[in-house]
């Protein structure tokens, strides 16, 4: 089968779906290596994870073992987790504050530079060769926005706010959510899933699934608010709109119907917290204007940066990402994201409400685990051999159709095709003729 | 090992005896899914806690495990959210439990901390297999410290759970039982 005949995108039917050996296919999942992680800006890790000089983590981006570290000079550095030398792993732990970085295996020590400082029996190497051959090796490219950080293992790819594209200002919303910044929460949920990662990026962007597959979460939640008033809110969940924003991107806005920690106050979130919340809303009138404290604080996001990052900003605000680890099997790692200025109360709350839906002990995801699991299962049977995404396509798309999920798609066919700015959302029924 | 009030070996023998038959009772509610009856032995102001272990340097076991207000843990309860969880796995509709699975809670290495009043401080570890389907094979296992007070009705109230689970990254896709 060709790489383009895997989706039919037919906008005169109203008709889109993808094969599904997409999601079984060994090499399909190394088409997606080279032409997708290793192209691609990918998501590493959060300006705030590495406060001081010395604090590092360590993490899996697109493959490859690397980690980042704070420097001396304040600056971020990242680098391929592996030995110059041998190839041993550098840095051996998820996390933690240093001086030097050395490798247990001949003890050859870097700097926070990544500079080799020293190892033992030095007149062992001629002079004739330049120490900085052996300096720990970052990725191609390494750039931040507004303090999320993002690899390349693509030197000639476009700079990074050109690739986020429309998706800037869904960060600058985020970032924007306090004056003196937001932070991850210490503490990761961990998890891996035994379905293809593709399926775990279509759950995430997946409004239809919400109220048939999470009835018990939105049971609990009732139940949860029913005598606060002002709780019956959950019955007024409405669809909301989808954004196409370049470069396989795509937001979800839609109201925050049971408030926002930042900063839209709800009775569900309690007496004890209306006063700093309205506070924190006042602060933000001052800085931004009403319009942009609104869209700020007043309209949940679910964002997705192609190919594998979600920014959840909800009631509490989440970063997930999806990591294929083979075609049916991926990891699964969610940070928590607070502003710095929270007060314990208000961060411990944003907390709950994150172990509560999400992860593997929370009401929500579990649910969704088994979803994709599920999938992954029935893919065996081959002859069914197709996957449909087409809801929505004959109207004007909202959260509840299946819009962000073809964004997702055409994009990645994209990639793979080696296409550059391809149309990812849908032609709109009047330019069907065009 | 300080027991305050039971004076004699022979009172000590008898609270711990006690003590694991609570233990094992409790268990036996949660392999026989009789969650609303598991939940009736939770005291009202129960804390519920499972962090995330880190993966530290020797030396740094202080660091090793979330904490409850600024940090990410696995659970983190009160008893209000745990009835939450009971009562969604009793619809019938929660499908990583539809069909269930096939659960059972070993409870060893149980001793009896400390005693203060009405109040025991117990640790025990756990065991806890689950098979579900055809071939979906968890183990869970740890160490848990109870922190549980006597009661006229139901004998003991769990007061406090602090369960650490010896996993970095969990290695179930989901937590399918209480622990």
């Amino acid at each position: 089968m060709e790489t383009e005949e895997l989706i039919i995108d037919d906008s005169e039917r109203c008709v889109f779906r993808y094969h599904r050996t997409t999601m079984t296919s060994p090499d399909v999942l190394e088409l997606e290596r080279q032409r997708i992680f290793d192209r691609c800006w990918v998501y590493l890790g959060h300006e705030s994870e590495v406060e001081q000089p010395g604090d590092y983590r360590r993490r899996n981006v697109g493959g490859r073992p690397v980690f980042f570290v704070r420097g001396q000079d304040g600056g971020v550095r990242v680098f391929l987790n592996t030995c110059p030398h041998r190839g041993a792993l550098v840095c051996r732990r998820d996390e933690g504050n240093t001086q030097v970085f050395q490798c247990f295996y001949h003890s050859w020590t870097y700097n926070l530079d990544g500079e080799l400082l020293r190892r033992p029996d030095e007149a062992g190497y001629s002079e004739t060769v330049d120490r900085t051959e052996m300096s720990l090796r970052p990725p191609p490219r390494v750039d931040n926005y507004r303090g999320f950080y993002f690899i390349s293992f693509n030197p000639d790819i476009e700079e990074l706010p050109v690739y986020l594209a429309g998706a800037t200002e869904y960060l600058d919303r985020i970032a924007d959510q306090s004056e003196v910044g937001i932070k991850v929460s210490r503490g990761s949920n961990r998890y891996t899933v035994r379905s293809n990662w593709k399926l775990l990026v279509e759950n995430a962007m997946d409004a239809y699934h919400l109220l048939p597959l999470h009835i018990t979460y939105f049971d609990y939640v009732t139940d949860l608010v029913k005598d606060i008033p002002g709780g019956g809110v959950i019955k007024n969940w409405r669809p909301g709109v989808v954004r196409v924003l370049g470069n396989g991107h795509v937001v979800q806005e839609s109201p925050g119907l049971t408030g926002r920690t930042v900063a839209q106050w709800h009775p569900v979130m309690g007496e004890d917290s209306k006063e700093e919340i309205e506070a924190i809303r006042e602060r933000l009138v001052e800085l931004h204007g009403e319009e942009r404290t609104n869209q700020i604080a007043g309209t949940n996001h679910a964002l997705f940066i192609f190919p594998n990052l979600f920014i959840n900003d909800f009631l509490f605000t989440i970063l997930r990402t999806f990591d294929p680890t083979a075609p049916d099997r991926t990891d699964c790692t969610a940070w928590s994201l607070v502003p710095k200025d929270h007060s314990t109360n208000l961060q411990a709350r944003r907390l709950d409400n994150f172990i509560t839906f999400l992860g593997p002990g929370g009401l929500g995801t579990p649910d969704d685990s088994e979803a994709v699991e599920s999938c992954q299962l029935g893919y065996q049977a081959g002859e069914m051999a197709w996957s449909d995404l087409s809801r929505g396509m004959h109207r004007e798309a909202t959260t509840a159709d299946e819009l962000t999920m073809r964004v997702f798609w055409r994009e990645w066919l994209g990639c793979l095709l080696g296409l550059d700015g391809v149309e990812t959302a849908d032609r709109t029924p009047g330019s069907r003729d065009g | 090992m300080t027991i305050q009030s039971a004076d004699t070996a022979w009172e000590r023998m008898l609270l711990e005896r006690e003590i694991e038959r609570f233990l094992y009772d409790e268990a036996a509610l949660l392999d026989e899914r009789r969650f609303s009856e598991w939940g009736d032995l939770l005291a009202e102001d129960i804390h519920y806690h499972m962090p995330i272990r880190r993966n530290v340097k020797f030396g740094e076991q202080h660091r090793e495990n979330t904490d409850t207000e600024s940090e990410i843990s696995w659970f983190d309860e009160g008893k209000r959210t745990l009835m939450g969880r009971v009562r969604q796995l009793n619809t019938g509709v929660h499908w990583p439990e539809e069909p269930f699975s096939r659960v059972r809670h070993i409870v060893t290495n149980v001793r009896v901390m400390s005693v203060d009043g009405d109040e025991v401080e117990v640790s025990s570890n756990f065991f806890v297999w689950s098979n579900r389907l055809r071939d979906e094979c968890v183990m869970f296992i740890g160490t848990r410290s109870d922190i549980l007070r006597r009661d006229s009705e139901t004998g003991w109230k769990i007061a406090k759970r602090l369960i650490l689970l010896d996993q970095n990254v969990l290695l179930a896709k989901v937590f399918s039982t209480f622990f």
